[in-house]
């Protein structure tokens, strides 16, 4: 088959030149200036990277930039970027993306995500790349697919897009770019995820994971044929050339196979990135209430259980249940926010609010002040999920003359560089929402102190990334302030006591969770189990669950070791 | 420092400056700038500001790259400046001694004579323009096309272009032009738009024939790769209904399969390769200088006409001839029986189709005789 390129030549007219030839023309230096500009404007080659400058509350390093070198200059956008845990995939990802729309060489993106991911992706590529995403999240996916998918900028989940429906529009439209995260879920090639890249119509094509093959080559075939068909001929030559039998997870031909995956395949490990990081601790902080702040959460759960089987809005019972487990004031705010927004006028919903409106403090704040007198002198991390907690610490911190300084995601930038600036040179205390310092040096801090638990493990990881990163040099100290029997708590004896996850490295939490259900997310998981069961069942469901989990990790645990394995430092940019 | 950097500095130096600002060196690597409003503005910094340029500057600097904002910023203040530059060189004339020498080693018909009929000094217009391409395709390059050429008979002056653009940009002192000189008229739009066209495609060639080939290649190599994929799989389903005639069906079914696969893989693979290339003008400068003008007649079997070549006193040479088609500077001169056309061979080479010589400046379309070729 003989190469054919088509070429469009788009050139200028006549009439672009023309009529200034009949003016009388400018000074000889400013000609000489635009000259001098036009060849300015050529000396950005991919050696600089235009996107650096660009970038917002982000950490880049060295081998990151070196990597999306790598991608842009020798991969030519086709490449599986398989960096270990913790490393910044997406960050890459996304780093890749600007410099393509910078460089105007891309105009159509999708990027597909494990359902409980979408969220985050387009988070991250806002607030950090300045780039808007439509995402499946939009009602307009249900509403008129076609307009949805014509959009130029879409991250939607791979379960969504491999509907039938979806699916064939989708298959009709051409991408510049294409993005898949958490790629291992193409393994199989026999899967509607594996079918459904495989027939997008792309250009460029960045697949994400850091454990690409799981159980045995045939997975790592599946994916880097979607990269380049044909790099390894058929799955039978494959295995004939590369497989030994009956040990379907060792390399009969390392070396070759080494050689053809160099050109499609970049792997930095955490001992390249000489990513030591000191030790952490997390204490959690086990609070009985009051009698009565028990009985209203009790009741409210209850409540909370009824509106599920009524089939209110899960999003806002969720959050009802979320709020009263950070502060008596942010359930206040939230049960009289349900009834104005849903107009339930039930008395039971009435009285909660005025029983948790006459609770005066909460068992957390006193924890809080205690841990607070400890080490005054040493730099505080208060991290706080929920606005009305925010503010009634803020108050009553003030109340208490307490200085500290205050971080949140609606500050200007200024007041965000002015309230870091504060924390670092005058004030112990850093009271901080969950962007609290994202991107910026906090490594002289090394406490931190969960004030209330966000449901979603990668939200509690990204909290303790802020400290616990490259240039921290000391312990690391997590508080967790949990009051018992509530939803938090239960989260906590699965996260904490059954996957230790504050000894994980940060990002692991997602791998581990992605071994068990790419469509569901763990918040999601958490409250079907405590609003679809019994009080005296509950402890059981969550034992049945926090089973699964454990079975996951040591599930990632095999997998990791055997891409180590497998991989070893052979894929590395330095 | 790296040369990039030394070159922004001068450029920042030089544009801060044309707008009226004090600008002055400072170490290491840096400039102290006091900038009029308008320059605060569109540069935005403060009124008395320090810039740096490398990774060691000035102590409480801002630093300058070539990121995409400050380029922006930069091309502000350049706003719609140096579009277009209009310079009279009003260089001395020197006297050609002998000038049929001069046209016998530069100028060579190969299917024609001339005749020189004699020299003169005259007065010509030359036009530079100046473009700025992009291809863009799995890489994307970009580069920077001029084309010169003289007004009064489509010579070229590629050959002395750098040097045309220094005297102009440089040269201080301000001409006026004798309002008796008579100068060649400028091209009309038409005229102009077929030497764009031609001109633009020739040297784009040029500039990216590498990159082009480099695309092929890896175009090839992938091609090569999926039939070879495919071609395999294929021929595994081959044997197995060898071997299994009872799955004939199904491995047929497969085979159909393998092919529409094949088939949707080359498309994409064009799409991923496919390349296109956008060009922008960026400026334009317009030459008026005296030159020695040497004429001649041109014949070509029964056919007469008069034709001139400029001699440039700034470079002291001679313009080449032009490929009235391509306006390409390659390749021999020929002249066409009809009208006479001084082309390049590849302008008057075969039709592919029906194998006869005709010249592409009379028929640009098609091949006059099997009207098949494309052009």
């Amino acid at each position: 088959m003989v190469a054919n390129i088509p070429v469009r030549l788009n050139l200028p007219k006549a009439s672009d030149i023309l009529p200034i030839l009949k003016t009388v023309g400018d000074e000889a230096i400013w000609f000489k200036l635009r000259n001098d500009f036009a060849y300015l404007n050529l000396l950005q080659g991919f050696d600089e990277l235009l996107c650096l400058p660009l970038l917002h509350n982000i950490d880049i390093y060295w081998y990151q930039v070196e990597s999306v070198r790598k991608v842009l200059k020798q991969f030519h956008g086709r490449v599986l970027l398989a960096d270990e845990v913790g490393l910044g995939k997406t960050i890459e990802a996304g780093m890749v993306l600007k410099e393509y729309l910078l460089r105007s060489m891309v105009e159509r993106v999708l990027i597909l995500t494990p359902a409980s991911l979408v969220g985050q992706w387009v988070e991250e590529m806002f607030s950090k790349f300045d780039i808007e995403f439509a995402s499946s999240y939009d009602s307009l996916v249900r509403t008129n697919p076609q307009a949805f998918w014509s959009q130029n900028k879409v991250i939607a989940s791979i379960a969504t897009a491999r509907q039938a429906k979806h699916l064939e529009i989708l298959t009709q439209q051409s991408y510049d770019l294409v993005i898949i995260d958490e790629a291992h879920h193409l393994k199989n090639r026999n899967t509607s995820n594996w079918k459904l890249v495989d027939a997008l119509r792309k250009r460029f094509l960045l697949l994400l994971s850091a454990t690409p093959v799981q159980n045995n080559l045939i997975e790592l075939y599946n994916l880097l044929t979607l990269l380049k068909p044909g790099i390894f001929k058929t799955e039978k030559e494959f295995r004939t050339n590369y497989m030994l039998a009956n040990k379907p997870r060792v390399p009969a031909n390392r070396e070759k196979m080494r050689d053809l995956m160099l050109d499609v395949m970049i792997r930095n490990t955490r001992s390249m990135v000489d990513l030591k990081l000191p030790p952490r601790q997390a204490i959690t902080i086990k609070l009985t209430a009051s009698a009565e702040e028990s009985a209203c959460y009790q009741e409210l759960s209850n409540l909370v259980q009824q509106a599920h089987k009524n089939g209110i809005n899960r999003m806002a019972i969720r959050h009802l249940l979320s709020s009263a487990g950070s502060s008596p004031s942010a359930a206040t705010t939230s049960i009289s926010r349900f009834i104005n927004n849903t107009k339930d006028l039930a008395k039971a919903w009435q009285s909660l609010h005025k029983r948790y409106e006459a609770l005066s403090q909460g068992i957390k704040e006193s924890a809080l002040f205690d841990l607070l007198k400890k080490n005054p002198d040493e730099k505080k991390m208060i991290f706080v999920h929920h606005k009305e907690t925010l503010e009634h610490l803020e108050k009553l911190l003030q109340s208490k003359g307490m200085l500290f300084s205050k971080f949140e995601g609606t500050m200007t930038g200024p007041e965000k560089d002015k309230a870091i600036e504060r924390f670092s040179n005058e004030i112990p205390l850093l009271l901080c929402t969950e962007s609290g310092g994202e991107g910026r040096n906090l490594q002289f801090c090394n406490t931190l102190i969960n004030y209330d638990l966000p449901w979603n493990p990668m939200a509690i990881e990204q909290r303790i990334g802020r400290i616990h990163r490259i240039g921290q040099t000391r312990q690391v100290f997590i508080f967790n302030l949990v009051v018992l029997n509530t939803i938090e708590e239960y989260i906590l004896r699965i996260l904490d006591e059954k996957i230790n996850m504050f000894e994980l490295v940060v990002g692991e939490i997602g791998s581990i969770l992605g071994q068990m259900d790419e469509d569901q997310d763990f918040a999601e998981i958490v409250f079907n189990t405590w609003v679809e069961t019994t009080e005296q069942q509950r402890q059981v469901n969550f034992d049945l669950l926090a089973k699964q989990i454990l079975e996951a990790k040591v599930q990632y645990e095999k997998v990791k070791s055997f891409d180590t394995e497998l991989f070893g430092d052979d894929f590395e940019v330095g | 420092m790296e040369q990039s950097e030394i070159v922004l500095k001068a450029f920042v130096k030089e544009l801060a400056e044309a707008r009226g600002a004090l600008v002055e060196e400072i170490e290491p690597n840096g400039l102290e700038i006091i900038a009029p409003k308008e320059l605060q503005e569109k540069l935005k910094l403060p009124e008395l500001a320090r810039l740096g340029f490398a990774l060691e500057k000035p102590k409480d600097s801002e630093r300058v790259g070539l990121e995409s904002e400050w380029l922006e910023r930069l091309g502000k203040v350049l706003e719609q400046k140096g579009q277009f530059l209009r310079s009279i060189i009003s260089t001395p004339l020197q006297t050609l001694s002998n000038p049929e020498r001069i046209l016998e080693h530069n100028f060579t018909l190969q299917n024609a004579i001339y005749r020189f009929i004699k020299v003169r000094p005259a007065w010509t217009r030359y036009l530079i323009c100046i473009f700025h391409f992009t291809a863009f395709s799995d890489e994307k390059r970009d580069g920077i096309l001029r084309l010169g050429i003289n007004l009064s008979n489509g010579g070229l002056i590629d050959n002395f272009i750098e040097t045309l653009i220094r005297e102009a940009t440089t040269s201080k002192n301000k001409q006026l032009l004798d309002e008796n000189i008579k100068l060649p008229a400028l091209w009309d739009a038409k005229q102009l738009d077929s030497f764009l066209e031609r001109a633009l495609t020739r040297a784009i060639d040029n500039n990216l024939s590498q990159f082009l080939a480099g695309l092929k290649r890896r175009q090839e190599r992938d091609l090569a790769r999926i039939y070879d994929y495919h071609r395999q799989l294929r021929r595994e389903s081959l044997i197995r209904i060898k071997k299994q005639p009872a799955e004939t069906e199904k491995e047929q079914a497969k085979i159909h399969a393998i092919t529409r696969e094949y088939q949707a893989k080359v498309v994409d693979l064009q799409q991923k390769y496919d390349l296109r290339i956008d060009l922008q003008w960026v400026q334009t400068l317009e030459i008026i200088m005296p030159v020695q003008r040497l004429e001649m007649l041109v014949k070509r079997r029964k056919g007469e006409r008069q034709f001139h070549l400029d001699w440039n006193p700034l470079v002291k040479k001679l313009e080449t001839a032009p490929c009235e088609y391509s306006y390409s500077l390659e390749g021999k001169r020929v002249v066409c029986d009809d009208a006479l056309h001084i082309v390049s061979e590849l302008a008057h080479k075969e039709c592919s189709s029906c194998t006869k010589a005709y010249c592409r400046a009379c028929h640009p379309i098609k091949c006059p005789k099997c009207g098949k070729t494309k052009i």
